[in-house]
């Protein structure tokens, strides 16, 4: 039988650039610090979400906790509320937290990252969602959210501050 | 009523405009007062005992509140916003 050569038209050489560089794109973004960093955040949550209880449960969480965080971190909470400084104290906050026993999830939305050689800076809605035990209606608490990030043996948490989108009158 | 963006379009606040540019917001005893004049808000459901300081706003600031204002006012979300952080009316 004749063996028979096709060529490629222009259009399909085209199609066939256009597939490498979109695929070498993807590859350069999930490869990206701002890829990583949004990966911890998502991380993160994961661990924020974390369902064990116990002591057991309590200690492995606020381990995995400890290396989203810088040993200074701050956690910013604005309205004339002073600071939160140091790794030790934001994870014993974090660990009360939500201590009434309600079923809840932790969202981060609307993510923006910047990097700038060993520090980034993320943006982002944070919300809390909870059930109400008797009625199964779920709240929804969101805040505006600034991280600043550090690079050290990996994306660490250096600062949280919440932001205020309404500014409340006084009292 | 409009939707206030926080971080970006997915999650917003939804709230009611009670103040515009140029005016002074305040609330006595639950009762909303605009540059001085309490104002009638028939689409309240329950009343709030709410109390404030006046909040003048400035020449891109507007005051937005939410309609149901039966909890703690410590713990309601309003007050003075950007205009570039409010998305626009509500289409329902």
């Amino acid at each position: 039988m004749p063996h028979s050569q096709r060529r490629l038209g222009p259009a399909q050489i085209a199609l066939v650039v256009a597939v490498v560089a979109a695929a070498g794109a993807a590859y350069l973004w999930w490869d990206s610090d701002e890829r990583r960093v949004h990966r911890r955040l998502d991380s993160l949550a994961a661990v924020l979400n974390d369902r064990s209880t116990g002591e057991l449960g309590m200690i492995s969480r606020a381990a995995q906790l400890a290396g989203y965080l810088t040993d200074d971190a701050t956690f910013d909470p604005g309205r004339g509320a002073g600071p939160i400084r140091g790794r030790e104290r934001l994870l014993a906050l974090a660990s009360r937290a939500p201590s009434d026993g309600r079923d809840f999830r932790v969202d981060f939305l609307d993510v923006t990252v910047r990097v700038a050689g060993e520090a980034a800076t993320t943006r982002l809605t944070a919300t809390l969602t909870t059930l109400r035990d008797r009625s199964e209606t779920e709240m929804v608490d969101a805040r505006e959210v600034e991280m600043a990030w550090r690079r050290t043996d990996d994306w660490r948490i250096a600062r949280i501050t919440l932001i205020d989108a309404l500014e409340r009158p006084q009292r | 009523v409009v939707g206030v963006r926080l971080a970006g379009w997915r999650v917003m606040y939804v709230k009611r405009i009670v103040g515009l540019p140029g005016e002074r917001i305040e609330f006595r005893n639950g009762t909303l007062v605009v540059d001085g004049r309490e104002i009638v808000e028939e689409y309240l459901q329950r009343p709030s005992s709410w109390t404030t300081q006046e909040t003048p706003l400035g020449s891109d600031e507007f005051f937005v509140v939410g309609d149901n204002r039966s909890m703690p006012v410590e713990q309601h979300e309003f007050g003075r916003v950007k205009r570039e952080r409010i998305a626009g009316p509500l289409l329902f």
